[in-house]
């Protein structure tokens, strides 16, 4: 009986090892942060910003948010000098965005991010934009709307929240697939601050391997995300003073190689309905449609016209050449897609006019003199 | 200890669920990075390629242990080809095993400390190979009953990781799918993919339970092809999300895969998390599985010398020899190394003993 006593004993003192907190630090004495800020500070040296959301019970000064920023050799380097001056434990897990300035993208981001990769401090999901115009409104304004920190901009950027097509959203893994891959580049949103929210979607950096090299609009990125199939549905286009709201697009692309060159095929669909019909004006369907279809193929072209130029295959066209192209010439993929023969086609079809017909009702003429 | 071992029965059912901790708990750790470095091409090709080898490897198997029913594969070893089977089968399986061991505890430990449990000793991580001994004391019956146990638990969590994964793929990153050039079978790396399909050694001292020690080959088939789906995805998901290219230069792929999940539904935020808590599921067992190989193979040659104590003795060497193991690169090469050895095991050693038989099968009916 003793003997069965003393196991017991045994197998209580095992379960005292089973919830693991082994030196574990307690959520009260963390300092969650939820947005990284890296912008250069004169020389080879980073600042980098954190704002953390401060929960009620510690609002001595009725403050929302606190935020800190600390200078450094590299970011890892002023994270360390940042815990020097927090008077609690540094936890980066919950991080929800992280904003490059203009200026270190670049040079190049590798440098500055290559840390959240190796070591599992930042959520590979985090969102990433690059930003100009200095951290300080970003980081220094409380939110307009009353959210958290961090949550703000995600709600700015995701699907379920104030997304649109043209914010293109783009997580961390996506921004190092687009650096290692050599078939397709990535293209972050880049953001210029607002007086009244915090900042605005300016456009879309595209890159090649880490290194900023130009902008396209939020208009032309329209583009991409049609090429690309990540086009939500809500998104109006105007044309012939008429506003359309774009519902569905789909596209088939067709690749081949002919004399050493890609030849890369489009063909988009989209289907359309009318949200406002600038009034008195009637125009017939196939008449809108063509002039949709006219409008979006001009700035497709525009699009591949500016990133061929730069060799910056930002639609990922290059991933469908693999096994057409040997895994060696990967490399020299950007090449072949400045040299590559891009022919892009729309159809649109304007499926309905909304809860209001579009034609003129047919009124029989009054016999009435 | 377990008088009731002696005349206990597995069922082929129950064959199947200890194959089935096997597979999970040398899975995901080491196999994608492996078979991704292996080959530039359709990834399939060389998954299937070893599977079907390992399907090969286990009916040679089962059909060694059917030889002498009721037998262990150590006590059959001995019969046929005598002392020189000791050696040459006995202490290699031996050192397979302890290493195997070894270097799965240690790879998981190491993974725990990368993830979840920052601050957490590793010397305290790899403590948890006790838990596989205390599990081995119980004998086979238990680690049986255990399994069933756990495998309820830790495979729906490891079959809904996978689905959850299939969000954000992009099928155009796995192409050629239908293609490749036979890159793979110059590639070391290949051949060291075997050994998640080795799992039926451990067969090796529990197999002697079998009704029909020669249908041992289906369970493991059954498993095999139950785990086959999760193998690929946990090769094909880092790579259709991150880019073959990236996923190469990730430590572990599926980790990382799982740590770029997410959904705007989903509540649970730290996925590596229930991920790892399933794959130590497996672990214990496998351990425990292990531990009983190794005892049954000490006591086929010095059958005087204690159960317990020789499973204290085998978890106390392992230990010390995780501590000793420098770093994850290590882990990787180990691996490789050992893949002589596990092609010997897997193929050379049960062709061995089937022709020795079969010689002196022959040679007895001429006399």
């Amino acid at each position: 009986m003793s003997r069965r006593a003393a196991r017991c004993l045994g197998i209580i003192c095992l379960l005292l090892f089973l919830p693991g907190c082994w030196d574990v630090k307690d959520v009260d004495n963390r300092l969650l942060e939820t947005a990284i800020g890296i912008e250069p500070a004169g020389g080879d040296r980073v600042r980098v910003w954190m704002r953390f959301p401060l929960s009620q019970s510690q609002d001595g000064a009725h403050k929302e948010f606190f935020v800190i920023k600390q200078e450094g050799g590299t970011v890892i380097e002023a994270i360390d000098q940042l815990r020097l001056r927090l008077p609690k434990s540094l936890d980066m897990s919950q991080n929800q965005s992280i904003f490059l300035d203009q200026a270190l993208a670049k040079k190049g981001f590798m440098p500055y991010l290559e840390f959240t990769i190796r070591d599992r401090t930042v959520p590979l999901d985090s969102l990433i934009a690059i930003t100009t115009g200095g951290m300080e409104s970003i980081f220094e304004r409380p939110n307009p709307t009353g959210e958290l920190s961090g949550i703000y901009t995600k709600l700015f950027f995701e699907r379920y929240g104030g997304g649109t097509s043209q914010k293109n959203v783009v997580s961390l893994w996506e921004i190092f697939r687009g650096y290692y891959d050599p078939l397709e580049e990535c293209l972050v949103p880049v953001l210029v601050t607002d007086p009244e929210t915090i900042f605005r979607v300016a456009g879309n950096a595209f890159f090649k391997n880490d290194a900023m090299i130009g902008m396209i609009s939020p208009e032309e990125t329209l583009i991409y995300e049609i090429v690309t199939g990540k086009m939500s549905p809500f998104e109006i286009e105007t044309a012939d003073k008429m506003n359309l709201k774009i519902l569905d697009s789909s596209a088939d692309i067709d690749t081949d190689m002919k004399n050493g060159k890609p030849v890369i095929r489009i063909h988009a669909k989209l289907s359309m309905t009318l949200m406002d019909s600038a009034r008195g004006i009637d125009i017939k369907a196939e008449h809108l449609e063509a002039s949709i279809n006219r409008l979006i193929e001009q700035r497709a072209a525009t699009v591949f016209r500016i990133t061929q130029a730069q060799e910056s295959d930002i639609f990922g066209l290059g991933n469908r050449f693999r096994g057409k192209v040997p895994p060696s010439q990967y490399d020299r993929w950007p090449k072949l897609y400045s040299a590559a023969t891009l022919e892009f086609k729309l159809d649109s079809e304007l499926k309905n006019t909304g809860l209001q017909l579009r034609r003129r009702p047919f009124i029989n003429p009054s016999n009435e003199k | 200890m377990n008088p009731s071992n002696e005349e206990q029965k597995i069922s082929l059912p129950q064959y199947f669920v200890l194959q089935m901790m096997v597979f999970g708990a040398i899975s995901f750790h080491l196999y994608p990075w492996l078979v991704l470095q292996s080959t530039a091409q359709s990834y399939w090709i060389p998954i299937l390629i070893w599977m079907l080898l390992g399907l090969l490897g286990a009916w040679l198997f089962s059909r060694v242990l059917a030889l002498h029913k009721g037998k262990d594969a150590y006590t059959i070893a001995k019969r046929v080809l005598g002392w020189p089977g000791v050696i040459l089968f006995i202490v290699p399986l031996l050192w397979f095993m302890w290493s195997a061991m070894v270097i799965v505890v240690r790879a998981h430990s190491e993974m725990i400390s990368m993830t979840i449990l920052h601050s957490t000793p590793q010397w305290f991580l790899d403590g948890m190979i006790f838990i596989g001994v205390f599990l081995a004391f119980g004998g086979i019956g238990s680690i049986i009953r255990a399994s069933v146990l756990f495998l309820l638990v830790s495979f729906p969590l490891s079959v809904g990781l996978v689905l959850l994964g299939f969000g954000d793929l992009n099928v155009n990153l796995g192409k050629p799918w239908l293609y490749t050039n036979g890159d793979f079978l110059t590639s070391p790396k290949f051949y060291t993919t075997s050994f998640v399909w080795a799992g039926y050694l451990y067969y090796a001292a529990c197999g002697k339970y079998a009704e029909h020690p020669k249908k041992l080959w289906r369970p493991y088939t059954v498993a095999a092809l139950c785990f086959l789906p999760l193998l690929a995805a946990s090769v094909y998901q880092p790579a259709l999300t991150f880019s073959p290219e990236m996923s190469r230069i990730l430590t572990l792929p599926y980790i990382s895969k799982m740590d770029s999940v997410s959904y705007y539904w989903l509540v649970i935020e730290n996925l590596t998390a229930v991920f790892i808590v399933s794959s130590i599921l497996y672990l214990f067992l496998l351990l425990a599985l292990i531990m009983n190989c190794i005892v049954t193979a000490v006591r086929a040659v010095f059958p005087s010398w204690n159960e317990k104590l020789l499973c204290v003795l085998a978890g106390i060497t392992a230990y010390a020899a995780i501590r000793l193991i420098p770093s994850w690169e290590w882990i990787e090469r180990a691996v490789e190394w050992d893949t002589a050895l596990r092609l010997y095991l897997m193929y050379g050693f049960p062709i061995a003993v089937l022709a020795k038989s079969f010689i002196s099968n022959k040679m007895r009916s001429r006399q």
